[in-house]
This record gives C-alpha cells, structure tokens and sequence, in this order.
C-alpha cells in the first residue's frame, strides 16, 4: 500500500527537481511537496527494513529531489515565489529536516542497505563517512539544540540512535562475509558497544516526560528486539564477557522504561523476549559462569524474570536452587551473525568505545546513564543463594 | 438548539458517533477487496466526523504530537480550512474530508489509551476503528491513485501512518 502512494508521488513528480522549476507552482506549494516525498520514501524505507525488503526501497540515488527546507511555517508564506534561509539552525522543522538529511546520506551510501557488495576499502570509507557526518550534524544542527526543549530532545536522542545502529549495521555488513571466521574480541565489543547505545539512546527517549507525546514515532524508528537479541546471543555465548555487567544493565533498564511505557509500545518486544527463551539461557549462562568463578550471585532482572515460563519463577521464599531450568532450545541467532577469522596481529580485547566521546562528549558514559535514568538503579546484588540445580549444559 | 436543529445535528453528531459497533464490524468484514475495497454507499461519510469542538480537539493533538515530526502539512494555511470545514462538515470537499479523517487518525494514533479516553471519552482502538474506517472510504472517494490532488496523496499517507 505504501508502494502505491510511493508511485503516486512519483507520478505527480515530487520526486524530481525538474517538475519543481517547471511548473508555476509557488515556493510553499512546492516546499509542501518537497517535504511529503521526504516524509513518505523515509517511511517506505523503514517499512523495507522491517520486512528485510532493503532492495525494495524507495530511498535510492535514483531521484534529486531537494532536501525539506529549514524553516519554521511562519517563515513561508503562501505568496512568496522564494524563501529566504532562516537565521535560525533550529527551527520548528528541526527533527524533519535531520532526519531527511541522514536519510540522504543513507541512500547515497548503498552499501549500508545491503544492496551493493563492499569491500573492506569502501566499508573502511563508510565509517569515515559516519564519522564527517556525526560531525557534521553537531555542527549544523544538534550542537545548537537545548535539551530542555522536547523536539530537540528528541533530535538529539534520535540521531544518536541512528549513528549507533548504523555502525552496528556496517559491522554486520562488514564482517558477515565469510561464515567460517570468527569476529576478532576488539570488533566484537565495538559491536557490543554500538548495540548497548542504541539500547540506551532509546531508554533516554522513553524515561523523558519531554517527549512523551512523540513516543508514537520513535517506536516506528527500530525495533529494539534485534539489539536485544544481538546483545543475548553474544552472552549467551560469552556470559564471562567484559561487557556483560554493563550488557544487562542497558537491557535491564531499557526494558524497565518498556514496562513503565504505554502497554501498545512494550507488548511485542516483552512477546519476542519470552517467546525466543533467548534471555533465560542467556541469564542462565551468566549464573553457571559465576558459580563456576565463585562470583557474587545476583537477583535476575525483571527482564529475566518476565521471560521465564510461570513455573520458573522463584515464590517470595524460594532460593535459587528452586529454580530447575530445563534444556533449552538451540540458541536462537541472529541469521546475520558476523564470523570471521581472527586477525593475525593478535589484539587484545577493549572496552567498546561509547559513540565518539570526542564528538559528544561524556555524556555516552555509563555514569551519565545512571543520573539521567533518574537514578533508578537496577540493584545487581542479591540475596538469593547461588546454587543452581540444573543439568544443562550451554 | 431546539428540536429540528437537534436533529440534524444528530446526523453527525459525536453523541452518536456514526454508524453502531456492529455495522461497523459488518464493514470490516466486507472489505476484502484489493487495497481499500468499494466505496460503501450506506455510510454518508459526513455523519462520521467528530463534534466540532473534537475536531479542533483532535487537530490541536495533531499540531502538538504529530505535526512537529512529519512537517507535511502548513499550519498556517490549513487551520483556516480545518475551522471552515468543521462550521459545515456536509459541503467539505472529497480530499479536505479524507485529509481530516486522516489528520483524526494520526492524533489518536499519537495517544495513549488514557489521553483519548480523556479527551475523546472512547479508546483509543475504538476511535482508531472507527477513524480509519471513514478515512479509507473517504480515500476511495476522492480516489488518490487517479488524481494530482496533493491533498489526496496527503491523506493518504498519513493514514498509512496511523495504520
């Protein structure tokens, strides 16, 4: 249905600069056209990436039509033949606008679509891509922005959003080549890393009072169950990992912000985790592998607890030995799942980076993420005896 | 409003709120057709806006949740059209009318169940249904897929978006 409107507007020419200068159209009608094929091929594009249709989209190089102009509604009138540029960087059309000018840089870099092979020098130009245009979005628009005021807020969390999934995308691009490699542990944390930002840039969106009433679009953004399952299949693999405190805690969290949500925004993702049992094996692996290290035991998050099958769930009195989990299902993984081999140089393993601290600041630290969750803490210590009775083995 | 007035008001009155819950479910079931099915000439379309204070209601929660995202429509331009339309939904033209169940659609997407119980005194799924329904038989009136109507392709998309 979407295709059909996509096809309407490219009949009418919105796409086209051309059917612009050649009509006797005024500035604001043409602007308002300008600003609905923007509007509908970023949604034909989003629509595409959820049904993993990427080749399909509407948002190619195919077609020039001008990006939104930067405008507030007051600075268009309905007889002026041209607009002057505002002096303004952040107008009322601050949000549209950003993101129509990363949906441009999206489909002049094909390679992120999965549409065109790369290989390791174009993907290496595509990171350096993002990083001008982190850059370039800083200078132009968000480093103008004031938080307190909720569209920008939004733009700002928004598009922090995008550089986090884009990387993790252009790491599945990248690394998905060979299925007989595996991802060396520096990549696999910067993957790690970008998932856990995008967990946290979301959990950011929800918990903010500020933009309560655009919550409707941001859930249309993504989907945050990939990067749930990216993050517990990686511990589900790797439950020692260095990144899993900090793994469960954005997960943890993020998922707290889905329960104190509207009930129509958290029921597929709460659907997905249970359905998947991705999470109790993942958490399961987590306990066996602190048995095993004599590590303090800790109380499951309710992310955890709300994916267990009812009988699962420990009573008020029961002790971690009551809770006999089953052999599970085969891990569930994502059919994208990057391996490759390890690099020859032997590096050893980081902490992920946080989105370009230099860029952003430190606000991408975990402590800031503590504070600005309004402090809700999701207490990792626990008093339930460690000892596990289970015979599956991972 | 005396007895005659009341009466006709009562033909697009929100009391009402258009055609019963079962009509309405009969409806859904008959549109199986390709994309939005036939127009369904039982339903006056008319009869399915909202009182006119909802209206001002419902765009008021359009231009505060919707519009600061999308920045498809003029607000400037277009509230004056919205205010005349609501003082006589009956002579609206074919893509105005689907533009507004588009634009009604939108806002009760963009709500909680508790925000349109609030202001709508209906769920929001109701009102969603309901909405959705008028826009798709307004849409197949004013026929986007034939015409260069930008207000047509407008309504379209919007309640694609709500979809």
């Amino acid at each position: 249905m979407v295709a059909s409107a996509v096809r309407i507007a490219q009949r009418m020419g919105l796409d086209s600069e051309a059917s612009y200068s050649t009509t006797d159209s005024k500035a604001l009608d043409c602007e308002m056209r300008r600003r609905l094929w923007w509007s509908l091929t970023m949604f034909d594009h989003r629509l595409c990436e959820m049904i993993s249709q990427e080749r399909s989209t509407s948002l190619t190089p195919a077609w020039d039509c001008r990006l939104p102009a930067n405008l507030n509604d007051f600075e268009m009138q309905p007889d002026m033949t041209e607009f002057a540029i505002s002096r303004e960087s952040t107008t009322e059309a601050l949000f549209a606008v950003v993101r129509s000018e990363l949906a441009d840089w999206t489909r002049k870099h094909s390679s992120l679509l999965g549409v065109t092979s790369t290989g390791s020098e174009s993907s290496s130009q595509s990171c350096l891509d993002l990083d001008r245009l982190e850059i370039m979005m800083l200078d132009k628009h968000l480093g103008h922005c004031n938080p307190q005021v909720s569209l920008h807020f939004l733009t700002v969390w928004t598009t922090r959003a995008f550089f986090a999934r884009s990387r993790l995308m252009e790491h599945y691009t990248t690394h998905a080549k060979s299925a007989s490699e595996q991802p060396t542990t520096t990549l696999r944390n910067q993957a790690h890393g970008y998932a856990i930002n995008m967990l946290e840039c979301d959990t950011q969106l929800r918990n903010s009072p500020l933009v309560r009433k655009y919550l409707w679009l941001v859930e249309s953004l993504y989907s945050p169950i990939l990067t749930y399952f990216h993050l517990l299949n990686g511990l589900l693999k790797r439950p020692g990992d260095e990144m899993g405190d900090h793994a469960w805690g954005a997960m943890a969290e993020h998922y707290e912000a889905l329960v104190n949500g509207p009930k129509h925004h958290r029921t597929r993702v709460m659907f997905a985790l249970k359905f998947s049992r991705l999470t109790v094996q993942a958490w399961e692996a987590r306990v066996e592998w602190k048995r095993q290290h004599a590590a303090p035991a800790e109380k499951p998050p309710r992310l955890v607890l709300d994916s267990m099958p009812q009988e699962l769930i420990p009573g008020p009195t029961a002790s971690m030995e009551d809770i006999n989990f089953s052999p599970g299902q085969p891990p569930w993984s994502l059919p994208f799942e990057p391996s490759f081999a390890e690099m020859s140089n032997g590096t050893s393993s980081t902490i992920a980076p946080t989105l370009s601290p230099e860029i952003w600041g430190d606000e991408t630290s975990s402590s800031r993420r503590n504070a600005k969750s309004g402090g809700t803490d999701i207490g990792w210590t626990s008093n339930i005896d460690a000892q596990c009775n289970r015979s599956t083995q991972l | 409003m005396d007895d005659s007035e009341r009466d006709d008001a009562s033909d697009y009155s929100s009391s009402s709120y258009g055609p019963p819950d079962d009509e309405i479910k009969s409806i859904i079931q008959a549109a199986d057709h390709l994309l939005f099915g036939t127009p369904d000439p039982a339903l006056y379309i008319p009869s399915l806006h909202p009182e006119q204070v909802q209206i001002f209601g419902l765009w008021h929660i359009y231009l505060a949740n919707v519009d600061p995202l999308l920045k498809v429509t003029h607000s400037a331009t277009l509230q004056p059209r919205i205010i005349e339309a609501a003082r006589d939904v009956c002579s609206v033209s074919e893509s105005l009318q689907a533009l507004m169940f588009s634009i009604y659609c939108l806002a009760v997407h963009s709500m909680t169940d508790d925000e349109c119980i609030a202001s709508c005194a209906v769920t929001r799924e109701h009102a969603l249904v309901r909405y959705q329904i008028a826009c798709k038989q307004a849409l197949l009136q004013c026929n986007p897929w034939r015409s260069d109507d930008l207000d047509s392709l407008l309504a379209l998309y919007l309640y694609l978006v709500s979809a």
